[in-house]
């Protein structure tokens, strides 16, 4: 049995047991924040899988993760800095490769399409951090997101 | 912009310094240059970033109710004049957001950034920005907004490099607007 089944067994088993979240945290952030994303989904009921939108916010969370490590170790001098992201946000580019990577041979080409263009997917991580506003606003969807990068996606400098 | 705004360095300017510099520069008669001089400390400063995470979401809410109310009519279709420039209908529209949302931060202090309200005094000198026109702040309504409009004009979107080809073909300067 895996780190995280174990924890997710004990989750399950000890529902009612208080200290299920200390013990989840005591994994560390990275692991624990994994499995309570995985507890939170629903894989049971067949007919109620995440929606579209769901799955646009869980994979956003996993690049704010990433994100927020980088922003955690950016030294004062390049706060501010509008330079080169692959320096400044290292972990956050190498988590939206695998995000790229992850929706690459799949049929959900919208998310793809996202993934694909680093700069746009790292402008909806930074709103992301602004707790709700941005994400749950009408547009903050794959259908609307895709468009947006349709019409003016393709600017370059 | 919000990030900016969320800068943590203190300002060089206090807010009634950068206000009083914002009405003068509002007065064609003024020595624009001098005035923006005085303003060059503030460039600088607004050049940091904060953490953006700062903002509250209810204040932010708020502020982009005002941008609805002043900007968009009440079939939330966006009024002709946004993001039009040299309209003085835009220009008024964007003194009473303005407004509006400095008395949303003055009401508000604990829900916004520190400095948000001296650094949104010099971000409402658009021209110190270098924007044809004035931009309200990035809120949700108003990326939504300027979407639904980048969509209806995509042609007004097309990238240009006509002063570089005239350059090159020995042609004279393009007409400004």
């Amino acid at each position: 049995m895996t780190e995280v089944s174990t924890v997710v067994y004990l989750a399950t088993e000890s529902i009612h047991n208080n200290d299920i979240v200390g013990k989840i945290e005591e994994t560390g952030e990275k692991l624990s924040n994994a499995i309570f994303r995985f507890l939170s989904r629903n894989e049971i009921r067949g007919v109620h899988l995440a929606t579209d939108e769901e799955q646009l916010q869980e994979d956003v969370y996993v690049l704010k993760d990433a994100i927020e490590l980088d922003l955690r170790d950016l030294k004062d001098r390049d706060r501010g800095n509008e330079g080169d992201p692959t320096i400044l946000y290292r972990n956050f580019m190498k988590a939206v490769k695998e995000k790229e990577e992850e929706y690459r041979d799949k049929e959900l080409s919208g998310y793809k399409r996202l993934f694909c263009v680093p700069s746009f997917a790292l402008g909806l991580v930074m709103a992301s951090r602004i707790r709700r506003h941005y994400t749950h606003s009408s547009w903050f969807k794959i259908s609307s997101l895709n468009q947006m990068l349709k019409v003016h996606g393709a600017v370059s400098q | 912009m919000l990030e900016r705004m969320a800068n943590p360095e203190k300002p060089p300017l206090d807010r009634e310094a950068i206000e009083k510099i914002r009405r003068q520069l509002l007065n064609p008669a003024s020595d624009k240059v001098a005035l923006k001089g005085k303003l060059s400390e503030m460039e600088r400063a607004f050049r940091g970033r904060g953490d953006v995470s700062k903002w509250n979401e209810e204040l932010l809410a708020k502020i982009d109710a005002q941008f609805v109310k002043r900007y968009l009519d009440d079939a939330g279709q966006p009024h002709d004049h946004l993001f039009f420039p040299n309209n003085p209908e835009n220009l008024n529209a964007f003194t009473q957001y303005y407004q509006d949302v400095d008395h949303l931060l003055t009401m508000h202090p604990d829900l916004a950034p520190k400095y948000a309200r001296e650094y949104f005094s010099y971000y409402a000198i658009w021209e110190m920005q270098g924007y044809a026109f004035p931009m309200p702040l990035g809120t949700a309504n108003v990326v939504k907004t300027l979407d639904e409009l980048a969509a209806r004009y995509s042609r007004g979107f097309c990238e240009v490099s006509i002063p570089q080809v005239s350059e090159s073909l020995d042609l004279p300067p393009p007409l400004r607007r």
